[in-house]
């Protein structure tokens, strides 16, 4: 059921660009306003391949947090944009202590559906300062995002977005290495958008 | 074309700095394993576990509340003395009876005795005859009182007496001028255990020069010097028949004979570790093999040093699982062990648990059983 859903759905994404009229032209620009919250989903140990899904304790250790982000793109086609994110997130530990993730990065958005409503699907790519106790590293940070805008007007829009964020942890030291891991989290996200 | 290649290539430099820069030099764990090692955080706070009324059944134990007691083996606890603001209690003796003895912010006007059955409290005055000025009072689990003053001279001085305030030990005699004094030291789950039954060590320091001074079991409990490396910081010890373990602060293990305390100590063991002071080090097994079970500050792990006490081999095992699967992410702050065999395991801020240990140096989920934080009674 679920599989023809999604296929339903990538037909009438097909089916509107195929017909569609693009909105959108190379050196139009978008400027977003994001807030929303996100959810430690899971966290992987390679070395001993412990794999800890969801939130809290005897989990990923933390719980549902807060996210805020400023991004900026600019079309480069009239179906995709390229630009950036750099956004702040925090959540709070089983113990009640703050993790917080400062992720900056690279952007590239396709716009499938365009107009009144947008439907961009972005990846991301760039790195993200983590910090939690003791512990604190620069890292590498990438995601995968899709949304869903609303234009009541020409250049305002409303907008929910969620995706996968991915956060590798390397040290190199040879106490940590063992901690080596990968978390990944799930944004939902409300954002306006002025697009010009 | 030759834009695209130049931005390629300054990204993927961007991404190569991140990568190697992404350091954690300073971090006792890796970030997400501390995250998800992170534990609920519980409403009591344990300070110590006084022990537990062999009648009725009570736990009594202080809290940074005050001191509580359970309803025989409940977990419904009732407060018998609680604190006030600025008014706390740091450490008490219970007498497995009917009396709590405790001091209020180690003040010597301040030592109280509580008497359960009548609810009366009253202050016990405290003098000594060669401290002259007695600065600090300290109760100690197993109802001795650790006197700090100064005597006629002006030099620093200890001194131990029992609760009749008659002095135990010699350690007044000690010439300990210009010494602190670091710590008062019983055996893990022996701290309600008497003078006769357990010995101690207590360590003083002058600027980074240790003096730790053994006190046994016999009467009329002499303190003698252990003769060990006098840079190293004590933070835990065991005893199994003359042969006395010191933990240092540094993760080393000190082996020497009690009945031989001149003689120097010799290390066996040093493991990369970090342990803090007063750290949890109970002592399991019978000789030859003992089983050292420790928590190491900065790692999120039990450490079992298995101990061949014949030819001194070490090996150690990182316990995370069975017994250990709820402290060993924890601040353990002190245990006692129950008639049943099992040992009651109280933390900081993640509660209290009663564990069972069939192999100590184990690390799977059938090595024993631990109950979940704050179920320590049926």
């Amino acid at each position: 059921m679920k599989r023809f859903l999604l296929l339903g759905l990538l037909m009438c994404i097909i089916a509107t660009m195929a017909f569609a009229v693009p909105y959108y032209d190379k050196g139009n620009q978008m400027f977003s306003f994001t807030l929303g919250t996100t959810f430690p989903t899971f966290t992987y140990f390679f070395e001993d391949k412990d794999f800890r899904v969801g939130f809290g304790e005897n989990n990923t250790g933390a719980k549902v947090g807060g996210y805020g982000a400023i991004s900026y793109q600019v079309f480069n086609s009239p179906t995709s944009a390229i630009g950036g994110e750099i956004g702040y997130d925090f959540n709070f530990s089983a113990s009640n202590m703050l993790f917080t993730a400062v992720p900056f990065y690279a952007k590239y958005s396709f716009f499938p559906v365009q107009g009144q409503w947008d439907l961009p699907i972005s990846f991301g790519l760039g790195g993200a300062y983590i910090k939690y106790n003791d512990a604190s590293l620069m890292t590498l940070f990438g995601n995968v995002q899709v949304g869903l805008t609303w234009y009541p007007g020409d250049n305002w829009g409303f907008g929910l977005t969620t995706g996968l964020w991915l956060i590798p942890e390397f040290n190199y030291d040879d106490a940590l290495k063992q901690d080596n891991a990968l978390a990944g989290f799930i944004p939902l996200t409300l954002s306006i958008t002025y697009r010009q | 074309m030759q834009t695209k290649h130049r931005n390629f290539i300054l990204f993927s430099l961007l991404i190569a700095i991140l990568v190697i820069t992404g350091c954690n030099a300073d971090a006792s764990a890796g970030l997400f394993r501390q995250l998800a090692n992170s534990r609920e955080v519980v409403d009591v706070r344990y300070n110590q576990l006084l022990g537990q009324n062999p009648i009725t059944d009570d736990l009594y134990f202080l809290t940074d509340t005050g001191i509580y007691a359970t309803a025989g083996l409940t977990t419904t606890t009732a407060s018998v003395v609680a604190n006030s603001k600025n008014k706390l209690i740091r450490s008490a003796y219970y007498d497995k009876s009917d009396t709590i003895l405790y001091t209020i912010n180690e003040e010597p006007t301040n030592v109280q005795k509580y008497i359960i059955s009548t609810d009366k409290k009253s202050t016990t005055a405290i003098t000594h005859g060669t401290i002259s000025t007695i600065t600090r009072v300290k109760v100690i689990p197993n109802g001795l009182i650790m006197l700090t003053g100064t005597n006629s001279s002006g030099a620093t001085t200890y001194a131990l007496l029992d609760s009749t305030l008659t002095e135990v030990s010699n350690l007044s005699s000690k010439i300990l001028d210009g010494y602190s004094l670091v710590g008062v030291f019983q055996q893990t789950g022996f701290g309600s255990a008497s003078i006769t039954a357990s010995p101690m060590v207590v360590s003083f320091v002058s600027g980074s020069t240790y003096k730790h001074y053994y006190i046994p079991t016999t009467p009329s409990h002499v303190a003698s010097e252990i003769n060990v490396d006098n840079t190293k910081r004590i933070v835990n010890f065991v005893e199994s028949g003359t042969n006395l373990y010191l933990l240092t602060s540094d993760g080393m293990i000190f082996k020497g004979a009690s009945t031989s305390l001149a003689t120097a100590f010799t290390e066996i063991v040093d493991v990369t570790e970090d342990y803090a002071d007063h750290a949890f080090g109970y002592l399991t097994g019978t000789a030859p093999t003992l089983y050292y079970i420790t928590k190491p500050d900065n790692k999120d792990q039990l450490t079992v040093f298995t101990i061949n006490t014949t030819t001194d081999a070490v090996t150690t095992t990182a316990v995370t699982k069975g017994y250990a699967r709820f402290i060993y992410n924890t601040e353990i702050v002190d245990a006692l062990p129950l008639s049943s065999g099992d040992l009651l395991v109280a933390t900081a801020r993640n509660g209290m648990y009663r564990i069972t240990i069939t192999t100590p140096n184990s690390n799977d989920d059938s090595n024993g059983s631990s109950t979940e934080a704050e179920k320590y009674f049926p």
